[in-house]
């Protein structure tokens, strides 16, 4: 059932078995896997249908540190969340990302990465990726592309598998006719209210903006509200743990990871090239759906080289694209995109004005490229793992939204292993194409000039409920429940205790099912 | 800068031997020279490579070291087809074992940047 909160009576109780905040990638998995277990489940998402300025102004943020995109433009507050503007790319993380890596300072899952297998198979069904295929030569076979092939062992291919699905339109009107399941739309989430003894929850307060209060009681809490506002939500709920909910070891909030990524260099392919609609860019199988083939560091050189994980994206591009004239140009855009004034507007114009022939060119070029040519360059761009560092993080702001509830401020910090990472990535690629004769690439950052102000993201929020056996390192455990708390649990990629250099949704939509196996084990043996 | 039009010409098309001129090479030398290609592509990525600092300036230690390097090839080979393979399996392992150079940001393999180096000083083939 669908209920607009707002047209409940003020100081209403919502009373449910389960309550899940937020109806995103994480809150929905929950919701669709339970829906049918008998356990009373109330669902409730600060947004409704459609996107709604005065609700999404509720994630709005302070920002510092390396900056990411506005709080308000890169999460969605409506039914379905964040996946009504996701782009659907996937990949699992891989093997090592769940590993102890000694060289990098707060790595590994309390669990292996075949712990998940048998959930990542449920979350490729969820997001319709079919068929899982993740060998970049089968796919070459199966369309008749060309890839690079690797003969030494420095790279491998990768394979990441798209289609963007929005999980409220191909989800909810199962849900809405599920007999156990109520979803609270404009239900917004302002604090989590312990029992006296700080041990558990026992209920939510709620509040609708045009100034309803209500209280939610359940059995069992899971937190779905994103890689950021899970953080908020705890730090925000302080009056019986004045640190916050699950914060006794000052760990909520820290460890905010992103995915770094920038143009660092250009691959010159010595063969006859690669067709212009080749696997390294989206290749659209049919139906919505498209692989995309990038190119991977092996893990064994990452522990040689004291790296984290990294990914090298191709796009097609043209020589002139790197002279330094269109560089400068490009990043005075990106910069007034982001709508900031360039910080280096003198120097940067002057580049442009005195190498205009090549800025024209660049322009003129991408009108008239033939899209069918073979193509023989690529701008590559590194797409790293950014390590677990507890100065990177999410706090509370001064500032305050209009439930009067204290804004959010995000410092996110990047740390010399990230820095490493992101140059020797490209001098690791640019070993590899050349031992395998593929081409050469000319490296197009300086290592001083990591992280460059063109440095973007990949709208990834991670880490900031990480996961843990021991509460000194983490702030949920293997089930995804918070130390000290018992029936409080957070879904989502909060929890990732490292980021990898996949994109996060298909891992999180994988924990979500683990942690539905979970709860419902817990319900049935309450129940026996 | 190196350009990417001689950078194609030269270090990228060091991997093509249809570019051979056939029996050019009667000795030592211009057989080097030969497999190596002497074309304005690659006497510019030499200067390039020279200009940087990144190999030795001096002819005869880089072909010494080349020749050193390439301990399967006998020391007269005069064939220019077996030099350019062999440079070419050096330019490989080199590059595969981390023994490379940058050039205005270029990477290359330390070997082919010396190849390009020797005939960037090296008169040009009658
Ligand atoms: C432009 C863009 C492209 C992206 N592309 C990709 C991609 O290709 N691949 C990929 O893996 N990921 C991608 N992502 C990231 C992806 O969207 C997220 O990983 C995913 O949506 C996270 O799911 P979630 O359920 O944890 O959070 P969200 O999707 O953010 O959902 C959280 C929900 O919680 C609700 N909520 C928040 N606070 C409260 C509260 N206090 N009370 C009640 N409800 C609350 C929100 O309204 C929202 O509906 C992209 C993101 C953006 C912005």
């Amino acid at each position: 059932m669908l209920i607009d909160a707002r047209s409940l009576a003020d100081k209403a109780v919502i009373e449910a078995d389960l309550c899940i905040v937020g109806s995103g990638p994480a809150g929905m998995t929950i919701a669709k896997r339970l829906a049918e277990s008998g356990i009373r489940i109330a669902v409730l998402e600060s947004g409704g249908r459609d996107v709604e300025p005065e609700i999404n102004r509720l994630t709005e943020g302070e920002l510092t540190g390396l900056q990411i995109e506005a709080l308000e433009t890169t999460r969605v507050r409506a039914l379905g969340g964040t996946s009504t503007v996701w782009n659907g790319q996937c990949r699992m993380l891989d093997v090592n990302d769940f590993e102890h890596r000694p060289w990098i300072p707060h790595s590994g899952w309390p669990f292996p990465r075949k712990e998940l297998e048998s959930h990542y198979a449920i979350a490729h069904r969820i997001l319709r990726l079919q068929p899982v295929e993740y060998d970049l030569s089968k796919w070459a076979t199966r369309t008749g592309q060309r890839f690079l092939e690797p003969s030494h062992d420095i790279f491998f291919n990768r394979v990441s598998l798209t289609r963007p699905v929005h999980f409220w339109t191909d989800y909810g009107a199962d849900l809405e006719k599920a007999e156990d399941v109520g979803i609270y739309t404009h239900a917004t989430v302002l604090g989590i209210r312990l029992a006296a003894d700080g041990q558990s929850v026992d209920r939510l307060d709620v509040g609708t903006l045009d100034g309803k209060r209500l209280t939610a009681r359940a059995r069992r809490y899971v937190l779905a509200c994103g890689g950021i506002e899970n953080a908020r939500l705890l730090l925000l709920s302080d009056d019986v743990h004045p640190n916050g909910v699950g914060n006794g070891n000052d760990l909520v909030g820290r460890f905010f990871m992103e995915h770094p990524r920038f143009v660092s260099g250009v691959l010159v392919l010595s063969g006859k090239g690669l067709p212009q609609k080749g696997l390294y860019g989206d290749y659209y199988i049919g139906d919505g759906f498209a692989i995309r083939g990038d190119l991977g560091i092996r893990a064994e050189v990452q522990e040689r080289e004291g790296i984290g994980n990294v990914l090298g994206r191709l796009d097609p591009a043209n020589e002139d694209e790197f002279g330094p004239g269109a560089m400068a140009a490009r990043h005075m855009l990106k910069q007034l995109r982001q709508g900031r004034v360039p910080d280096d507007l003198m120097a940067n114009l002057w580049t442009v004005i005195s190498e205009a022939d090549d800025v024209v060119a660049t322009a003129y070029r991408r009108l008239i490229r033939d899209r069918d040519r073979p193509i023989t360059t690529y701008e590559v761009e590194s797409y790293i793992e950014q390590v677990p560092n507890p100065d990177s993080r999410v706090t509370l702001a001064e500032e305050r939204d209009a439930f009067g509830q204290p804004r959010v401020h995000v410092d996110w910090r990047l740390s010399e292993i990230d820095k490493r990472t992101s140059y020797r990535a490209i001098e690791l690629f640019a070993q590899a194409v050349g031992a395998n004769d593929i081409g050469r690439i000319r490296v197009v950052v300086k290592p001083e000039d990591i992280f460059p102000p063109t440095t973007g993201w990949g709208h990834h929020h991670m880490g900031t409920t990480r996961m843990n056996d021991d509460p000194k390192s983490g702030v949920v455990d293997r089930n995804a429940k918070v130390h000290g708390i018992a029936n409080l649990f957070v879904a989502g990629s909060s929890v990732f205790p490292t980021s990898g250099c996949a994109t996060p949704t298909l891992t999180l939509v994988a924990l979500a099912a683990r942690l539905s196996e979970h709860l419902d084990k817990q319900f049935k043996e309450a129940s026996t | 800068m190196i350009s990417r039009r001689y950078f194609l010409g030269g270090a990228v098309g060091l991997g093509s031997l249809a570019v051979l001129p056939a029996g050019a090479a009667t000795r030592p030398r211009d057989a080097w020279l030969a497999a190596i290609g002497d074309s304005p592509a690659v006497r510019s990525v030499g200067a390039a490579c020279l200009r940087c600092g990144v190999v030795e300036a001096d002819r005869q230690v880089l072909l010494r070291s080349l020749m050193t390097a390439l301990a399967t090839l006998a020391p007269q080979e005069a064939d220019p087809a077996a030099i350019r393979a062999a440079l070419g399996a050096l330019r490989r392992s080199d590059f595969a074992a981390g023994e490379v150079v940058n050039v205005d940001g270029w990477i290359l393999a330390r070997s082919e940047a010396r190849a390009y180096a020797f005939a960037a000083l090296s008169a040009p083939l009658a």
